[in-house]
């Protein structure tokens, strides 16, 4: 069986290392970028079984991602993992087409247990 | 004097030549000294990073990093990103590493920077066993790092701080106490017992407390606070009253009605605004009275009151025809702010005969109280207005 490809965007190295080397571990292939528009262009190129993508990013914020790559016609899981929580930002996070929200700070556990519940429902969510 | 000028300029010449080379060469060291930095913080993060996803338990060998300001910054990082058992793996190998030891030592520093980032950074690490340095830190001789201590306490959670937290208050000017109050309301609930407590003594900060359980809302101070409010100091009274209306029972309802009548208006029209805040029907009498203060805002705080109260809008509506114009006033002003008369003008097209007359009712009260203006501006004819100004 193919291990699932996780794209990580984040600029924080730290947060970018951290999920990378814990959903390796999980038996992931995880690629990881820094920048909004670079990972935009990349998983409309290539297919992506679940992304997590940070919410404040330089440039363009990941919530806009979100939504240029659902009017592309993407329909790759999305999670947005925010240091902004408040409920306003999550309600617009999920309507502009993320499939879930997370928290920072996080648990890497809860973070990799949302991934696999990203993966195992992947067939309804077309 | 033309050799002169030659060689002045040949000297300025060698001026420049040597500031640029200089500052070449600065630049060129800094670089390569922040580049440096960045190389060995990238390396920190992967580091810990490993550490954290592995849980090796063998962070020991990460001692003789202790000492570096990068790795002490990443491992902060790396805290305020994590929760639940990866932040407690975290805290332990913080440990292990001699890193809140490093902090500890950082506490007794003379130098005020370092004594400000230790209590800063073991806020961050949340470690419970630092509470009782934290606490010394209560008294340091900076105001600053007092109040950056109570955060620190407060992130950490330990209850039985909170009282040392209210004795580090006393000796604080407004702006440093109103931090520290900050911090006892990051506790939350756990500060309530041992903050209703403080407010039965005769602490200074007594009205900032009685704020803050206000606000964190716990009715396990509302005895204190209905205490509070036979203070002799106003604004203790005040600030209880104001509490009691966000988070007391219908316990503190009659002590409420009774400072309806306080010396003070400010403790009057805050007593009102928490008998809104109550909706007891109890009220309504005394609130109808208090339409009659001579204070504007206990008037004004009175009408708002009983729009909120269950049946409080009928005392309202017939508080029109009071003797008192003031009454009459408070009473028009707020019917019109609250949406009342606006909504007795949706009621004029209704279909059912009786919600007209009533809205009709209603709207010829507050013309004759002075209020045709709001009336016109809403599009009734003005014509209509004017009959129902003449209406007995």
């Amino acid at each position: 069986m193919n291990k699932p490809k996780i794209l990580v965007v984040d600029d924080e190295r730290a947060v970018a290392f951290l999920l990378t080397r814990a959903l390796e571990s999980a038996g992931c292939e995880v690629t990881a970028l820094a920048d909004g528009l670079e990972a935009f262009e990349r998983a409309l190129a290539e297919r992506f079984d679940v992304i997590l993508i940070d919410h404040l990013l330089p440039g363009l914020l990941g919530q806009e991602v979100v939504q240029r790559w659902r009017q592309a016609g993407m329909a790759t899981p999305i999670i947005i993992v925010s240091g902004v929580s408040n409920e306003e930002d999550i309600v617009r996070s999920l309507e502009s087409g993320a499939s879930d929200y997370v928290r920072k700070p996080f648990s890497v556990r809860e973070i990799i247990a949302r991934v696999k519940v990203q993966i195992r429902d992947r067939p309804q969510n077309g | 004097m033309a050799d002169l000028a030659v060689a002045v300029l040949i000297g300025l010449g060698g001026l420049v030549i040597i500031s640029a080379v200089s500052l070449f060469l600065l630049k060129a060291v800094s670089g390569a000294r922040r580049r440096r930095t960045a190389a060995r913080r990238a390396r920190f993060v992967d580091l810990v990073g490993e550490l954290i996803v592995r849980g090796d338990p063998g962070s020991r060998n990460f001692r003789r990093y202790a000492g570096d300001p990068e790795f002490r910054s990443v491992v902060l990082e790396y805290m305020r990103m994590l929760q639940g058992d990866d932040r407690l793996r975290l805290l332990t190998a913080a440990r292990d590493m001699g890193l809140v030891d490093r902090f500890l030592k950082g506490l007794r520093s003379k130098d005020r920077d370092e004594r400000v980032s230790a209590v800063e950074a073991l806020g961050e690490i949340g470690d419970p066993t630092t509470v009782t340095d934290l606490v010394f830190m209560l008294h340091d001789i900076v105001p600053e790092i007092q109040v950056q201590a109570a955060a620190a306490l407060a992130h950490i959670g330990d209850p039985s701080s909170v009282r040392s937290l209210l004795a580090g208050m006393e000796h604080q000017d407004e702006w440093h106490a109103q931090r520290i109050a900050d911090a006892l309301y990051s506790f939350g609930r756990e500060a309530v017992p041992e903050m209703a407590r403080y407010l039965q003594g005769t602490g200074r900060y007594r009205p900032l407390i009685a704020r803050t359980l206000g606000l964190i809302g716990d009715i396990r101070a509302e005895g204190s606070l209905i205490q509070a409010l036979s203070s002799s100091d106003a604004d203790l009274r005040m600030r209880a009253a104001a509490a009691l209306g966000r988070a007391g029972t219908p316990r503190a309802v009659p002590s409420l009605l009774e400072l309806l009548a306080d010396k003070q208006w400010e403790v009057r029209a805050q007593a009102a605004s928490a008998l809104g805040r109550r909706t007891d029907r109890q009220a309504i009498p005394w609130l109808r009275r208090a339409l009659s203060d001579q204070s504007w805002w206990v008037r004004h705080n009175a009408a708002s009151a009983l729009v909120e109260v269950p049946g409080g809008n009928e005392a309202l509506r017939s508080s029109l025809g009071h003797p008192d114009p003031y009454a009459r006033d408070a009473a028009a002003a707020v019917l019109l702010s609250s949406g009342v008369a606006g909504e007795a003008v949706e009621a004029l097209r209704s279909t059912e005969a009786t919600d007209r007359l009533a809205a009709e009712d209603l709207i010829s009260s507050l013309v004759q109280a002075g209020k045709a203006e709001f009336f016109l501006v809403a599009g009734l004819n003005p014509e209509y207005v004017d009959a129902l100004r003449m209406r007995v």
